[in-house]
């Protein structure tokens, strides 16, 4: 077994008892286990904790690995429900999975480099923990629509319908919040005279 | 607003343009969407939106993750593999104690005591069948040990299993199957002539010598055993007639 042996080896290397096997994962996948992580919470403190608790629950739960899809899509739901505990757990000092604030943002959160981009983080923000689960599977982790059902635990035309409603909710919130930006403007360069 | 004579609504068309920008891919109406896109303006405005945004959203920043994250993880991993180890040596404990509540169930002299063959049985036939007595098949079932880092069991639960072994026991001794019944010491194996090893770490736990009509029979009884459902093997052997 080396670097280039298959996820899904490696996986049931480690479910047959190889344990070790899994830090070979981990340096494949922490860092996009940490990305999702982030993009579900925005928190990025609480990212490097939830990519912990992912591969540690991917440790225990390893029998439960059955090798009828991708490794990725397994580590991804099981990051996924790790996430949605985080948040049911009632860590009500950090941002809720479902409504979280851009104003509470923490110190390493990642700085938007332009005002559109701004806008378009808030609006992922206002965005249902489902929604915007949706989004980031798609558009970041490249999920089609049948793997992003595994992951979220449904069937892949209920996951569909999720992402065609997600994009369009993220479409209306961003131009409401394009709209108000817009109305700000003028004011403020009157509150500037 | 769609005022062309095309067949697709806007929502179908915008649903396919969402299923175009988020799959990357082709649709298989795409023609179809074209003609409609044609003809309106909303749509083609609804297309140019969620492309914009659908590509910006690829540019937005993410902090990076922490630099210990794999030192973390090691640590992490250390610590489980030796709460593993424990949970193990535990669980094996616990088997121990589950196959002599079988033995205790199926001879009724108590744990420690757990001891019972076919000379014995000559002096005592409660339940007990006498190996001479007809023609049936002896079997042996063999229960084996088995490691687990499965979770562990609290005390009212070993309790309600304990009693399930010793019922199976009981059962067993009461319909007149049993032969024999031992649970083998923990101490380590004595080897002569090499060692046999058995995959998993496994050990020979204890046995259960049984007598019955047929393989059928034999068969039904390893199924019921209730170390298979908590997670031990059993092996049936065929006694060999001489």
């Amino acid at each position: 077994m080396n670097e280039d042996t298959s996820d899904e080896a490696v996986m049931r290397a480690v479910r047959d008892g190889d344990v070790d096997r899994l830090g070979l994962l981990f340096e494949r996948y922490h860092a996009r286990v940490h990305a999702l992580c982030y993009r579900l919470t925005r928190r990025a403190d609480a990212a490097d904790d939830l990519v912990q608790d992912t591969f540690l629950r991917v440790l225990r739960y390893r029998d439960t690995f059955r090798g009828d899809a991708a490794f990725t899509t397994w580590l991804y739901r099981v990051a996924y429900n790790v996430c949605h505990e985080h948040w049911r757990q009632g860590r009500r000092d950090e941002s809720p999975m479902d409504h979280s604030t851009p104003e509470a943002e923490e110190p390493r959160h990642a700085q938007p480099v332009s005002e559109r981009h701004a806008l378009l983080e808030q609006a992922m923000t206002r965005l249902g923990a489902e929604q915007r689960a949706v989004l980031v599977l798609t558009r970041y982790h490249d999920l089609k629509y049948d793997e992003v059902a595994r992951v979220l635990d449904c069937t892949p035309a209920a996951a569909r319908v999720r992402a065609h409603r997600a994009l369009n909710d993220l479409r209306e919130i961003y131009r409401e919040l394009e709209q108000r930006q817009h109305e700000l403007r003028p004011r403020a360069r009157i509150d500037r005279r | 607003m769609n005022w062309n004579n095309d067949s697709m609504s806007c929502d179908r068309a915008r649903e396919s343009i969402a299923d175009s920008i988020i799959g990357r891919g082709a649709i298989a109406d795409a023609s179809a969407v074209d003609a409609h896109l044609a003809g309106c303006a909303a749509c083609r405005a609804y297309r140019a939106e969620c492309e914009t945004m659908w590509s910006a959203l690829g540019e937005l920043p993410i902090p990076a993750a922490a630099q210990d994250a794999r030192a973390r993880f090691d640590a992490a991993l250390r610590t489980e593999r030796a709460a593993a180890m424990r949970l193990s040596r535990s669980s094996i404990v616990t088997r121990r104690l589950l196959i002599a509540a079988g033995v205790v169930g199926a001879m009724a002299v108590g744990y420690g005591a757990a001891s019972w063959n076919i000379a014995r049985s000559s002096n005592s036939t409660r339940g007990v069948v006498a190996a001479t007595t007809d023609t049936t098949q002896q079997y042996l079932l063999l229960l084996y040990d088995t490691e687990s880092t499965g979770p562990g069991l609290s005390p009212k639960e070993l309790e309600a299993i304990i009693a399930e072994y010793s019922a199976w026991g009981r059962g067993l001794r009461a319909a007149g199957k049993l032969v024999s019944a031992e649970k083998l010491k923990d101490a380590p194996s004595e080897w002569f002539g090499g060692s046999v090893s058995i995959a998993g770490g496994e050990r020979l736990g204890g046995f259960f010598l049984i007598r019955v009509h047929d393989a059928a029979e034999a068969r039904q009884i390893a199924e019921a055993c209730p170390h298979l459902k908590h997670g031990g093997r059993v092996e049936l052997r065929a006694i060999q007639k001489t």
